[in-house]
């Protein structure tokens, strides 16, 4: 039960305040009650119901739907702006510092009360909220459903997610890097090195299938030091969360040090990133990073 | 296998004019409808995506939604099926029948001799 009260200036004091409850719900009974005098109104198509006239004093605001009803008890002396829900929920947000955040369910707006990059978003109205930050020209979002009163939710937004980093594996977003078939790559204080085998594919893959929904593209950043027939890395990509099925492919062929950027912007959903080399012992390469960007 | 890519990468399942061949194992066994929702960057190629990323082959990724190729696919894999199912009923069948004939001609063998 949540109530938002707001004074507003008007007539002031005694006879001929105007109460007004405002939900998010159209249709439904609000009833405001001294213990003497009861008046009840429906609310219109915006949510709301204006009583006036209302006499200075505690009064009792009712709002019920037939199957819900909450209350809050109030003290007129001037005009009254009541805000009155059946839920309340929070969603948690963490966003880019120095990021305007944003929640929407389409109809409401809500807008982060900073930019500091914590954010307890509080709504009142169920349904699927779009909650995005931008810091101008980049600019990332993603869904939570609320059902019930009390839902907590925390969702995480980033311009740039990281899946290995110079020697970190990123543990908290990929729950590590396992080896995928029969050889490995090594994994070093700053890189992962990898050397091919003619019998046996030598791959890595992260434990956890990683939300890439929002995210443009994946970026890989690594070195080859020696090619068979002029490719290293090979077969590389993402594979389906629950399967080996590869969904997106990706090679690298020459010597040297390379930025591969590969497109994900018709993907949606979670995913293992993929990281191979071909079968040859003269496959050798070293991967820096790995990340998802918008 | 061999698919055909146009001039903004996009995979086509069969030749036309102004196609290009590229040879790739990434979509065996794929049917039209999941490979036509492909881009194939080759190796020696530079993508230039609307948003001015420049995408280096070799690359092949979906420009299409996912979920709609892999239902795709889905339903080719289990039409598939049905007709091998189909085929191994007849093969069974074909056996079943060969197996009856060797049997009636053995106990007829057995029946003559005694």
């Amino acid at each position: 039960m949540e109530v938002m009260i707001t004074r507003r200036g008007g007539a002031g004091g005694e006879a001929g305040a105007a109460l007004t409850a405002v939900t998010p719900y159209a249709g439904i009974t609000v009833t405001v009650s001294n213990g003497e005098k009861s008046h009840t109104k429906t609310t219109g198509a915006d949510g709301t119901a204006v009583f006036s006239g209302i006499p200075g004093g505690t009064w009792t605001v009712t709002i019920t739907d037939g199957s819900n009803t909450r209350s809050e008890t109030v003290e007129v002396t001037m005009d009254y702006l009541v805000s009155l829900s059946f839920i309340v929920a929070t969603i948690n947000v963490t966003y880019p510092k120095g990021s305007t955040c944003t929640a929407t369910n389409g109809v409401t707006t809500l807008t982060a009360p900073d930019t500091g990059g914590t954010w307890a978003c509080e709504v009142k109205t169920p349904g699927t909220w779009t909650v995005s930050c931008t810091d101008g020209t980049k600019s990332f979002g993603r869904q939570v459903t609320i059902t019930e009163d009390g839902q907590e939710e925390a969702i995480s937004l980033y311009y740039k997610l990281y899946a290995y980093n110079r020697g970190d594996s990123c543990t908290a977003v990929t729950g590590g890097w396992t080896q995928y078939g029969a050889c490995s790559g090594s994994f070093g204080s700053s890189s992962i090195s990898f050397t091919g085998n003619e019998s046996a594919s030598t791959a890595n893959v992260t434990r956890n299938a990683i939300d890439i929904t929002g995210f443009t593209s994946m970026v890989i950043i690594g070195s080859v030091s020696s090619t068979a027939n002029g490719v290293c890395f090979q077969g590389c990509g993402l594979l389906e969360a629950d399967s080996n099925n590869r969904v997106v492919s990706w090679d690298q062929a020459g010597h040297g040090g390379f930025t591969k950027t590969v497109d994900i912007s018709g993907l949606s959903g979670a995913y293992r990133p993929l990281l191979q080399v071909g079968l040859a012992h003269t496959c050798k390469g070293t991967i820096y990073e790995v990340y998802f960007e918008v | 296998m061999i698919v055909y890519i146009d001039g903004d990468y996009q995979c086509h399942a069969s030749q036309e004019d102004g196609l290009t061949a590229v040879e790739s194992d990434f979509f065996d066994g794929k049917c039209r409808a999941f490979i036509e929702g492909y881009r194939l960057v080759p190796e020696d190629a530079v993508w230039v995506r609307p948003d001015g990323t420049e995408i280096a082959g070799e690359m092949i990724a979906p420009w299409r939604p996912y979920a709609e190729l892999a239902a795709a696919q889905r339903e080719y894999d289990l039409s598939q099926i049905g007709g091998i199912r189909r085929e191994n009923d007849e093969l069974l069948a074909d056996l079943a029948a060969m197996i009856d004939v060797v049997y009636q001609t053995d106990m007829e063998r057995i029946e003559s001799d005694v």
